[in-house]
């Protein structure tokens, strides 16, 4: 669980999930600005009417909270209070970060093909969430360089309430594979 | 004399030696059956083969497999992969023509799926190659054209740049999969069907 970081973003069935993912991503930049984001734990985005709540937990389980709403074609993030606890942070592996973000995004896509082929799309998601385990190479070996990204999607097809994980993880140097899971490992819950 | 009934001795020998290898003693029922599109093989009854070789790590590995066969009107081939000695477990592949159509029936630990190979409708040999990642949580299975193409994307089933992903089609049949659970590979049919059979080699998809 050392390298267990967490994204869940909750949307309605409706909603445009790339502006929940933007506004993440502009809180991401907050954060970083302020404490690195080597040092983020978790982070979680929340659709709540108009506005997106993303809350990111550091390491030391501080947590900041940011309001994000649209100001015409940008998206604003505002602090809204936090229980920051500015101890000393551990470094973590700014590679395991880069890693979940862009096995996220690998798994968004993958999934977005999978639900157009079916006459939907990313719509289709009522909420995700992205964490990350220890790495594990072509043999199922544990490799203390990369981590395994992990999504699950909550999505809504067919009149029926569906979940489905994605599992992401290297094959080979540089090359990210995703495959669709029943299950997910050591799935955080808050 | 004496240098005559050395030589009869030694024919003796060598004739007799020549009498306890072969068809004559079963023991080529033990080591092999021949070849079978190049590949040796062992017969197991009701028309099933084994053929040498069996996939890396007992079978939890990813492997590759090439096969050219003929499938006539209303025949049946089946061909078996990360299997048991029986051929029972593992990765089934059934092929089957009815009507000039082929058709690809994927069976793997009791979930199964069909695609029509269109392709191959009226069309002799058919060559196949096929990937079976048998190294993580759930099998991921890519099936091609000898071929090609060799596409190993998202969707390459819908876009015949594959024959088939099961990547495509978790959602609907293979999520839960599980691992196959064996080593062996082999085949249930005519063998004389089959004019090239190649196998276990390294995977052609790193996926």
């Amino acid at each position: 669980m050392k390298l267990l970081f967490a994204l869940s973003f909750a949307l309605s069935l409706n909603a445009q999930a790339f502006e929940i993912k933007e506004s993440v991503d502009v809180a991401l930049f907050e954060v970083d600005t302020e404490i690195g984001k080597e040092n983020v734990k978790a982070y979680k985005g929340t659709l709540i009417d108009d506005e997106v709540e993303v809350s990111v937990l550091t390491e030391n389980s501080g947590t900041l909270t940011y309001g994000c709403h649209r100001h015409g074609p940008q998206i604003a993030c505002h602090e809204e209070g936090h229980d920051h606890l500015a101890a000393v942070l551990k470094d973590l592996s700014l590679t395991t970060f880069d890693q979940m973000q862009a096995g996220s995004f690998a798994a968004i896509l993958k999934f977005e093909k999978t639900l157009v082929q079916r006459g939907t799309n990313l719509a289709a998601i009522s909420s995700y969430k992205v964490w990350t385990t220890p790495g594990t190479d072509d043999d199922d070996t544990l490799q203390e360089d990369h981590v395994d990204v992990w999504v699950r999607f909550d999505y809504h097809l067919n009149n029926s309430d569906k979940v489905v994980y994605v599992q992401c993880h290297e094959h080979g140097a540089g090359n990210l594979a995703c495959h669709y899971q029943q299950t997910g490992n050591l799935e955080p819950q808050f | 004399m004496k240098n005559f009934l050395t030589l009869c001795l030694i024919t003796t020998f060598i004739f007799s030696c020549g009498k306890l290898v072969g068809n004559s003693t079963g023991a080529n029922d033990l080591l092999s059956d021949g070849l079978i599109g190049g590949s040796s093989a062992i017969s197991i009854g009701n028309s099933r083969y084994i053929f040498e070789g069996s996939a890396r790590n007992s079978g939890q590995a990813a492997q590759n497999y090439k096969v050219i066969f003929n499938l006539n009107e209303n025949q049946d081939m089946d061909f078996y992969i990360h299997s048991d000695r029986k051929l029972e477990k593992g990765g089934q592949f059934h092929f089957s023509r009815i009507g000039g159509e082929v058709f690809l029936d994927i069976i793997i630990n009791g979930k199964q799926d069909r695609k029509k190979l269109e392709i191959f409708k009226n069309t002799n040999p058919i060559d196949i190659e096929i990937d079976f990642h048998n190294d993580h949580t759930d099998v991921h299975v890519l099936v091609w054209r000898l071929s090609g193409p060799h596409e190993d994307q998202e969707g390459c089933s819908f876009s015949n740049r594959c024959l088939y992903n099961t990547e495509d089609f978790a959602l609907d049949v293979w999520l839960g999969i599980g691992k196959a659970q064996g080593a062996y590979w082999g085949m249930q049919g005519d063998r004389n069907s089959i004019l090239s059979i190649v196998g276990p080699n390294l995977p052609r998809s790193n996926l």
